[in-house]
C-alpha cells in the first residue's frame, strides 16, 4: 500500500513547533491557497501570513498561525520555515494583548510594510480568540 | 588588649562568609540559567540547519544569480559587539573589547558600531566613541524580536549598497567547558561554504519555485542571516551564564580559602591570649605563694 502520509516540520528561528507524520497541509502562498499531500513534487515558495490547516492520519485536524516565511517540499517531507509560528490552540488573550501593546509602542519606528504585516498577524490571532 | 584582635578577625570571617553565601547563590543561579540557555540553542538549531540546507540547494540550482547579501562592493563595515549588561563574569566582556580594538587597528575601511549590552555602552561612552545603535537587555534572555529589529535595518542598508560587511564579535558557546570569543562574518554570506556540498546527490534539485527562484533565494538568505545572528545571541547568552558561573565558583572557592586562613589566624591569636593569661595567672600565683612564704618566715 502506498504511503499516504508525509513528514511535516514547522519551525521558527526559536524552536520547532511541529514535527510529525501528517496527511495534508493547507496554507496560503504568494499566489493563493496551496495544499500539500504525500509525495508532493519538489517545490519551494513563499508563505503569506495565514492560518494553516494540518490534517493528521486519523482525520483529526488543527490549525497553526504562520507569520510568513518559506515552505519547501521534496522527498515526502514538507518543511515550513516560518518567520514566526504558533499553534492556534496556544494563542492566548494575555500574550496577544502584550504583543499588541508592543506593536503600538513601536509603531512610529516601524516601516510601512513591517507595520502592516504585524497588524495582519495581530488581527489573525485576534480573530481566533473572538 | 588581646581580645580586640580576635574580635576583629571574627568580624572579617563573618563578612567573608556572607560574601561567600552571595557568590554561591549567584553560581547556582547561573548554573540553572545555562541549562535553559542551552535548551534554547538546541531549539533554534533545526530552523538554521533547514534554512542553510535550503539556501545551499537554491544556490546550486541557480549558480548564475548573485544576491545582494553575497556581494561586497560597499566599503563600510558594521561591527556588532555583543557584551553583557552586568559584570561579575570574568573575562567575558574584556575579551570582546580586546577583539574590537584589534579589529579597529586592522581595518582601514570605515566602521559603524552596533553595541549590545551595558558593558560596551560604558566602554564606548568612556572613550567618546559613538555607536550607531545601542541595545541593552539582550544577552540575559535574547528574543527573536530583538534579532529582527537589529538586523532588518542593516540588511536594508546592505541592499541599498551602503554597507558591505557585517561582523559580529561575540562569545560562542561550544560546551559547558568550552566557550570562545569569535568574529563571525554574517554578511557577505559565504556562499562557498554553503555551496561546498554541491557534490551531494540531494543537492541536484529541480525546484518549482513561487514567486521565482531569485525572490526565494533573497528571502532565504535574509532569513538565514537573521537566524544565524539570533543563534549567536543565544550562544552569547549561554556563554555569559557559563562565564558567570565559573567566576562565581572561583570567588566562592577563594572565600572558603580566606575563611580557613582567617580562622587559623584567629585561633592563633586566641591561643596566644590564653597562653598569656595562664602565664599571668601562674606568675601571679607564684608571686602570691612567694609572698605568703616570706610572711610565714617573718612570723617564725
Amino acid at each position: 500500500m502506498a504511503q499516504d502520509t508525509f513528514n511535516l516540520v514547522v519551525a521558527n528561528p526559536e524552536l520547532v513547533i511541529l514535527d510529525e507524520e501528517v496527511e495534508s497541509l493547507t496554507l496560503r502562498s504568494a499566489f493563493g491557497d496551496a495544499a500539500f499531500l504525500a509525495h508532493h513534487a519538489p517545490f519551494v515558495g513563499e508563505v503569506d501570513i495565514c492560518l494553516a490547516t494540518v490534517v493528521r492520519p486519523q482525520g483529526e485536524s488543527f490549525q497553526i498561525v504562520i507569520d510568513g516565511g518559506l515552505v519547501r517540499a521534496g522527498g515526502n517531507r514538507v518543511v515550513v520555515l516560518a518567520n514566526d509560528a504558533q499553534l492556534a490552540s496556544d494563542v492566548e488573550q494575555e500574550s496577544l494583548r502584550r504583543r499588541r501593546q508592543r506593536y503600538e509602542e513601536r509603531l512610529e519606528e516601524l516601516d510601512d510594510a513591517l507595520a502592516e504585516s504585524e497588524l495582519r498577524s495581530l488581527e489573525l490571532r485576534g480573530s481566533l480568540i473572538d | 588588649m588581646p581580645g580586640g584582635k580576635e574580635r576583629a578577625l571574627r568580624g572579617r570571617i563573618r563578612s567573608v562568609n556572607s560574601t561567600k553565601k552571595i557568590t554561591k547563590a549567584m553560581e547556582l543561579i547561573a548554573a540553572s540559567r545555562i541549562v535553559k540557555a542551552v535548551g534554547r540553542i538546541g531549539g533554534a538549531r533545526t530552523y538554521f540547519r533547514e534554512m542553510s540546507e535550503l539556501t545551499r540547494e537554491l544556490l546550486v540550482t541557480l549558480p548564475s544569480y548573485r544576491p545582494a547579501l553575497t556581494r561586497t562592493e560597499a566599503a563600510t563595515t558594521v561591527l556588532i559587539l555583543v557584551t553583557s549588561d552586568r559584570g561579575l563574569c570574568g573575562g567575558y566582556n574584556s575579551a570582546v573589547i580586546r577583539a574590537y580594538e584589534e579589529q579597529v587597528r586592522r581595518l582601514d575601511s570605515p566602521i559603524e558600531l552596533v553595541g549590545i549590552g551595558r558593558r560596551i555602552e560604558n566602554y564606548l561612552h568612556f572613550r567618546g566613541i559613538e555607536s550607531k545603535v545601542q541595545l541593552n537587555g539582550v544577552t540575559h534572555l535574547p528574543t527573536l524580536d530583538q534579532a529582527y529589529s537589529l538586523m532588518r535595518p542593516i540588511m536594508e542598508r546592505v541592499d541599498a549598497g551602503e554597507v558591505g560587511r557585517v561582523v559580529v564579535i561575540s562569545n560562542r558557546f561550544y560546551s559547558l567547558g568550552l566557550q570562545r570569543l569569535e568574529e563571525t562574518t554574517l554578511i557577505p554570506v559565504d556562499t562557498s561554504a554553503v555551496v561546498d556540498g554541491a557534490d551531494d546527490p540531494v543537492a541536484h534539485f529541480d525546484f518549482e519555485a513561487e514567486p521565482s527562484l531569485e525572490t526565494v533565494i533573497d528571502t532565504a538568505l535574509g532569513q538565514l542571516v537573521v537566524a544565524e545572528f539570533f543563534g549567536l545571541l543565544l550562544e552569547a547568552s549561554a556563554a555569559e551564564h557559563a562565564a558567570r558561573q565559573r567566576a562565581m565558583k572561583n570567588a566562592t572557592d577563594n572565600a572558603t580559602e580566606l575563611v580557613r586562613n582567617l580562622t587559623r589566624a584567629m585561633n592563633r591569636v586566641r591561643q596566644d591570649a590564653i597562653t598569656t593569661e595562664i602565664t599571668e595567672i601562674v606568675g601571679g600565683a607564684e608571686a602570691l605563694a612567694q609572698g605568703e612564704h616570706a610572711m610565714s618566715g617573718d612570723e617564725r
